[in-house]
């Protein structure tokens, strides 16, 4: 009895520090200057979030949460980053006017107190005594249950990820098809020569050569 | 035992590693000597040259394939982990399922390693481009004058 009121203190104390881990990190990612930084705590509040997962028994969850999102989405934003030359020296101001500021801020804590609204006033002692879920718990169960009898599911997912695949081989040819176009096209050759000459895609770099000065070795 | 208590240990080990990474941060800024910092000392080192331009180059957006294969090993990786982890007694359908999706993703990833060659923008092709279009001006030119 000892045992079970600690492992409820211990519970009720992870859960408060791991959403107050959670939400200094959203908002560093939000707010941070730095759009690499602000990916850097986008992907250590994504493995944060996985201790939610861990508080509910989810281990499949943990592990899907931290190899997809702090691996795999983390590393698709920084290669954004690196490819897109405006991106980088973005400073990621987006409320310009404290007007509208003010009304993200408004907006966000009126969506905040409702569902703390919701949470207070719902039946939660009507609810049914939950068992702890079974399927979820035991990786056996679940591999069981996904691999053998509902692998149309995983097969949805690998059409998902060809789908990816075909859809980003597309937009690559069609992104070259327009970087050539001034070649193939009867127009000013001065221009053409230039594209020759670069042999890559070259964005107009002179706006933001002030702002990279700033941002120091790396 | 509730699974949260299981990982305790990597509470642990998580909170020893910020803590050795906040001991090694204090650690240098304290020995370190602290001068005066100048332009010449905060400048990106570029063999002892001058730096021109942003320290920041824009890649070549072909590479964003590359993080798309990542993505995509990493979710295959993340549904066969629990195939591994798991020690059900293999059904044939579940061998079938599990060849398939390995398939399906394995065709996936080598169709895009085929299709890379046609998605970069190579120099030569440029150049050729180029020849051609200037070719072609030239004789346009030519004809102009004759008439």
């Amino acid at each position: 009895m000892m045992m079970q009121g600690a492992e409820v203190l211990l519970e009720q104390a992870e859960f408060i520090g791991v959403a107050v881990i959670v939400l200094v990190l959203a908002y560093l990612a939000l707010e941070h200057k730095e759009i690499t930084y602000a990916v850097f705590f986008f992907g250590f509040m994504a493995a944060a979030v996985a201790g939610f997962y861990l508080l509910l028994e989810a281990p499949f969850l943990v592990g899907l949460q931290i190899a997809v999102y702090t691996g795999g989405i983390s590393a698709l934003i920084i290669f954004g980053v690196l490819l897109l030359p405006r991106a980088q020296d973005s400073s990621l101001e987006i409320f310009q006017t404290a007007r509208r500021r003010r009304f993200g801020l408004l907006l966000s804590g009126a969506v905040m107190l409702l569902s703390a609204i919701l949470a207070f006033f719902y039946p939660w002692s009507d609810l049914p005594p939950v068992s702890p879920p079974e399927l979820a718990q035991s990786l056996q169960g679940l591999a069981a249950w996904l691999w053998s009898g509902h692998g149309i599911y995983v097969e949805m997912v690998a059409l998902i990820m060809l789908t990816a695949l075909v859809g980003s081989v597309a937009i690559l040819k069609m992104m070259k098809a327009e970087e050539l176009r001034p070649l193939t096209t009867e127009s000013h050759p001065e221009s053409a020569g230039k594209k020759d000459e670069s042999g890559s895609s070259s964005a107009p770099q002179t706006e933001t050569g002030e702002g990279a000065k700033e941002a120091g070795p790396e | 035992m509730r699974l949260f208590i299981d990982f305790n240990y990597v509470f642990v080990w998580a909170l020893l590693a910020v803590a050795l990474v906040v001991i090694m941060l204090a650690a240098s800024w304290i020995l370190r000597p602290h001068i005066l910092q100048n332009s010449d000392k905060t400048s990106t080192y570029e063999c002892g040259e001058e730096p021109i331009g942003p320290a920041r180059v824009s890649y070549p957006y072909s590479y964003f394939l590359y993080t798309i294969l990542f993505v995509i090993v990493d979710v295959m990786g993340a549904f066969l982990w629990l195939l591994s982890v798991s020690q059900f007694r293999t059904t044939e359908a579940a061998v079938w399922q599990m060849l398939f999706f390995v398939l399906l993703i394995t065709a996936g990833i080598g169709f895009a390693l085929r299709m890379f060659p046609q998605t970069i923008l190579s120099g030569k092709e440029t150049l050729k481009l180029y020849r051609e279009g200037k070719a072609r001006r030239d004789s346009q030119k030519t004809e102009a004058a004759q008439q």
